[in-house]
């Protein structure tokens, strides 16, 4: 990060729904006939911190937000790539697990035959499928787990999402390519689970870009065990928000997982 | 007797009784007040006599992933959390950190259990498992195990895991199918899906434990002895 007054922060706060409609190819159940319905939870406090209108149950909800910082580090308005007004923050729904993310479950899930070395294949950022051994048949020793932090990128392709993508399709903001992600618990209760991963990223091109897309990556071990492979776990399209030379972009994906 | 097939549909509090088509449909993707939905989870339960007839098939959109497997999530991404087992105890899985060569990592197992013990002659016998029992209570974001899970019908047998891949989405089957061993019928009203691991540096053939990922309590549905019921969670991750 070139700019000392940058620095990244966990998102503590929650991404809060702008109540506008984002067009998204999902059909949307407001957070009124949600609650209403019961598919949702009503706002609450917790600890002091503000639970929004949160889905309830029915498995794992997700939101990304993108914020851009000046080069003094203070949030500058952009124009929101939908709705045409300036905003200090856009968020939209997450629609973005790509394969990488349901063959690691199922890693971890599936029984395998004894007879056999059964371990998950997924495929890296530059398009090469490596072993995930998330179990093997050990004496002792080899693993098969994560290392380092997770990633964070962002493009300028809009090309459609697509399961089968394993990095972001444009040309990536740099010129450091890759942000450090930064996981922060918001809420862990009876309820649910609440966490997000925040990444951010310098335009140091000399000139401004239109980020198209960001993505999220987990560092995972090959079967060696000495390989990093920078795994991409989600892609959302961000529509065009504009980064000027010098500005940092900041990404955030919010997770929530509620009975 | 025809099978009788029940499903609730999301929003709705009471089952329906539908066709066999209609039970097996997929549901449609919605989001909810702002929020994309990621990781869809449905939940169902079969029941057959001990004939091998189908009795009763019951389908419900899940309430519940447990703690655990949102704290699995914040491993994958990059943070370093503990799991929790079904005792309540929290347990150290080199998800993240650095373990590396030389480290033993999470290594999922799956054995024949009987209530209460966890051996393990395989480590390559793993991955996921099911229990069920008849103990009744509100699903719990932080529960680590069943209320009751039933004697002789308590199980965490092999399961199987079946994966049907689009451009679209990936979606997991875990089932298995557990025997009532009982002389009398049993009234299920629990389901959980559970997950065999180690914890790090223990060799491959200690004793995993085992770790809620799943819970859903469920309408009393009747069990005969010999009778074989056979919980399964789909799991989904579209775009």
């Amino acid at each position: 990060m070139g700019n000392k007054n940058v620095i990244l922060k966990p998102e503590k706060g929650l991404i809060l729904p702008e109540g506008i409609p984002m067009g998204e190819r999902i059909p949307e159940i407001l957070a009124k006939e949600a609650l209403r319905n019961g598919m949702a939870m009503p706002a609450r406090v917790v600890n002091g911190k503000r639970i929004p209108v949160t889905p309830a149950g029915m498995g794992v909800f997700a939101k990304f937000a993108v914020e851009i910082l000046d080069e003094a580090g203070k949030k500058v308005a952009f124009r929101h790539p939908l709705t045409g007004k300036m905003v200090r923050k856009m968020e939209r729904p997450v629609h973005s697990f790509t394969r990488n993310f349901g063959f690691f479950q199922r890693g971890f899930l599936t029984n395998i035959d004894s007879a056999l070395n059964l371990n998950e294949t997924l495929t890296d950022d530059a398009g090469a499928s490596f072993l995930c051994r998330l179990k093997s048949g050990l004496t002792s020793g080899s693993s098969s787990v994560i290392t380092g932090l997770a990633k964070m990128k962002f493009g300028n392709s809009n090309a459609a999402l697509s399961n089968t993508q394993f990095n972001l399709q444009g040309t990536l903001l740099g010129p450091t390519t890759e942000a450090t992600v930064v996981v922060a618990l918001v809420v862990e209760d009876s309820v649910q689970t609440i966490f997000t991963a925040t990444g951010q990223i310098t335009n140091g091109t000399g000139g401004s870009f239109t980020v198209e897309e960001m993505g999220l990556f987990s560092e995972l071990t090959d079967s060696t065990g000495t390989g990093n492979r920078t795994t991409m776990m989600l892609r959302d399209l961000t529509g065009s928000v504009i980064v000027n030379n010098g500005q940092t972009i900041i990404g955030t994906y919010t997770f929530t997982i509620a009975v | 007797m025809a099978t009788l097939y029940l499903r609730q549909f999301p929003g709705k509090r009471r089952f329906e009784r539908v066709s066999k088509d209609d039970w097996e449909a997929r549901l449609p993707l919605r989001d909810v007040a702002g929020w994309g939905h990621v990781g869809r989870l449905e939940a169902d339960v079969r029941v057959w006599a001990p004939d091998g007839e189908l009795q009763i098939a019951r389908k419900w959109v899940s309430r519940s992933y447990i703690r655990n497997f949102a704290r699995i999530m914040r491993n994958t991404f990059g943070e370093n959390v503990q799991l929790v087992d079904r005792t309540g105890t929290l347990r150290t899985v080199p998800l993240n950190n650095n373990p590396g060569v030389g480290a033993a990592g999470l290594i999922p197992q799956v054995v024949q259990e009987t209530t209460g013990v966890g051996t393990s002659a395989n480590p390559e016998d793993s991955g996921a498992a099911m229990a069920v029992g008849n103990g009744v209570a509100a699903e719990v974001h932080t529960r680590n195990d069943l209320v009751s899970r039933v004697g002789g019908i308590y199980s965490a047998r092999q399961n199987l895991v079946t994966t049907v891949l689009t451009t679209a989405t990936v979606t997991l089957q875990i089932t298995t199918g557990i025997t009532n061993g009982q002389a009398a019928s049993v009234n299920i009203t629990e389901i959980g899906l559970f997950l065999f691991c180690l914890t790090t540096g223990i060799a491959a053939a200690a004793v995993p434990f085992s770790t809620l990922l799943a819970y859903d309590g469920i309408a009393s549905t009747p069990v005969a002895s010999g009778g074989v019921i056979a919980p399964r969670y789909t799991m989904d991750f579209p775009i």
